[in-house]
């Protein structure tokens, strides 16, 4: 079954020979075509209008069903990047204040722990972004970071105040 | 952005007001039973509920029967919304020997859900000076009674601080009550009878206990919302993580409040409370009770007449403390703790900084009276707060 391929080439060739008139009939049958096109201008303004309008109008709704699911999502990220920097922020100082290894050790876990917390709520939300449990459970997660961390300041900073008055008994 | 984020905010948290207002005059136009059904039990039962994302309202039972019930009605509601709430819920029940199985669970919790739990709910919105951002407050002795209407309005106060958070203006919220549209009522009831034991494990759920519940009760309650009458069974075991707790009475058992944003009880009587990062409120401390704390805010309103013993041991608590009206006895030991009397912050440094615990204030009874009982205090890096009311009380000695 041994063949020669290059002998396939040959008889492609010898099949597709092109008639001697084939560049006459090829431009006679251009200028038929063109002249029929130029008979409709209008519809070429026509589909342009509307391939336009269609596109304009497709944008044009199409942004409040975006304004519809994104405000809260939005909304959200701004109150937890603006907490989470003011947690950072009390953690520092709180870390800076606090001579006591113990307290400053329950404190990292007690906001890791929240933090696992936030994280699992924070999956439910993304799942369905309307749920008011859902927002107010995360509001709720980042204030108490928040509050613990102030009440705790403020708490040492009474402890280490100076001394005023002794009393040993009431 | 913001102001279409907070107007849809305030439709899901007013939906509730919205209903509970007009609860008499709407007829809801479709009702869901979705669970039904009751057991037998004897003194040997155990109901087990497992709840998610659920809000059930618990009675005491006419009879030996467990009944539970669970329906959602809807009122213009638009089909695809009715469609995903039914879609997503998961109820089952089933009884094994001694053992009734009840679990609930919805992926997310029904955004509309409305729950008329009390008869006070319905004119929530005629307070409207409770709607007003709220102010810090000055510190002053509750009585009973007021600890425990604010234990019954308590879901009202909760949605009030949520507004306040987010700048939620009260006229917003009427303009939005005004509306029906899309409301969706969720409704479990429970009926439990007494004497049988109940286990549940509560999951971003809301319970309301409508009758004194006396049944033992081992609960392990996470991201939840409970309220209660009387919880009366020495054998209870409670293990709450965040979320709120209100209770009128606690009378025994073991509590642990670990990161609970509001621990509200009226009376509380033989119970030992563990608690970590927790605001406590105690409207009256009974007879004896005990509490282990870390870096908690306790507030100790009222005495009872004849509490004989009261037991504190805390680590960077503070303490809000009342005294009694009535002859008592005081002692603090620890260290490293602070005494602030009055509003005029008037201060006490009871122990420097050194780590061994020493007496630091003793009071004892008046030996020419009947005393009421001793209250004392183990406290390490703890601020006392003694407020205005009680310095008379003990000047009074």
């Amino acid at each position: 079954m041994k063949r020669d391929i290059r002998n396939l080439f040959k008889e492609e060739d010898d099949l597709k020979t092109l008639p001697k008139n084939h560049r006459t009939e090829f431009l006679e049958k251009l200028n038929k075509q063109s002249k029929q096109k130029s008979s409709f201008p209008w519809l070429k303004i026509a589909a342009v209008l509307l391939i336009a309008l269609t596109i304009g109008f497709s944008l044009f709704y199409d942004k409040p069903e975006e304004v519809k699911t994104s405000p809260i999502v939005a909304q959200i990220e701004a109150f937890e990047a603006e907490y989470l920097k003011d947690i950072e922020t009390e953690w520092e100082s709180f870390i800076a204040i606090a001579d006591d290894e113990i307290l400053v050790g329950r404190f990292k876990k007690k906001l890791e722990d929240l933090d696992v917390d936030y994280q699992e709520v924070s999956t439910q939300f993304k799942n369905e972004s309307d749920n008011i449990i859902t927002i107010e459970a995360l509001v709720e997660n980042l204030q108490t970071r928040l509050q613990i961390l102030k009440d705790i300041q403020e708490h040492i900073k009474i402890l280490n105040q100076k001394n005023e008055h002794y009393e040993k008994s009431i | 952005m913001k102001n279409q984020f907070k107007i849809l905010l305030l439709i899901l948290i007013t939906s509730t007001v919205a209903y509970a207002q007009k609860t008499s005059e709407i007829e809801m136009d479709e009702k869901h039973t979705i669970y039904k059904e009751n057991f037998t039990t004897n003194d040997n039962t155990t109901l087990v509920l497992n709840l998610k994302n659920t809000s059930a309202q618990v009675f005491e039972s006419p009879d030996d029967n467990v009944y539970i019930e669970y329906t959602i009605e809807f009122k213009n509601t638009r089909r695809k919304l009715k469609e995903r709430q039914l879609k997503h819920l998961i109820v089952s029940g089933k009884k094994e020997g001694n053992k009734i199985t009840y679990s609930s669970k919805t992926r997310n919790t029904i955004r509309h859900s409305v729950y008329d739990f009390d008869e006070l709910l319905i004119d929530r919105f005629e307070k409207k000076n409770l709607l007003k951002d709220s102010l810090p407050k000055p510190i002053i002795r509750k009585s009973l009674d007021s600890v425990i209407n604010e234990i019954t309005n308590s879901e009202l106060l909760f949605r009030n601080k949520i507004r306040g958070a987010l700048k939620i203006t009260s006229r917003q919220t009427e303009r939005w009550n005004r509306s029906v549209d899309n409301l969706i009522i969720s409704k479990m009831v429970i009926k439990i009878p007494e004497n049988i034991h109940v286990r549940a494990t509560l999951e971003n759920s809301n319970l309301v206990f409508i009758d004194d519940f006396y049944n033992r009760a081992t609960m392990n309650i996470r991201n939840s919302k409970l309220r209660f009458k009387v919880l009366g069974n020495p054998l209870n075991i409670f293990d709450v993580d965040n979320g709120y707790f209100r209770a009128n009475a606690i009378i025994g058992g073991q509590y642990s409040f670990a990161n609970t944003r509001h621990a509200l009880i009226g009376q509380l009587k033989n119970t030992e409370i563990h608690s970590e990062f927790t605001k406590v409120e105690i409207g009256e401390i009974g007879l004896g009770n005990k509490i282990i704390d870390f870096n908690s805010e306790y507030f100790f309103y009222n005495w009872t007449e004849g509490f004989q013993r009261f037991d504190l041991f805390s680590e960077y608590s503070k303490i809000h403390f009342f005294y009694p009206d009535l002859n008592h006895g005081l002692e603090v030991i620890g260290y490293n703790t602070r005494n602030l009397v009055g509003d005029d912050g008037f201060e006490v440094t009871m122990q420097p900084k050194r780590k061994e615990r020493n007496r630091l204030m003793s009071k004892p009874s008046n030996p020419k009276e009947k005393s009421t009982g001793l209250i004392y205090f183990d406290i390490v890096n703890g601020i006392i707060y003694s407020h205005n009311d009680s310095i008379k009380t003990i000047n009074k000695d």
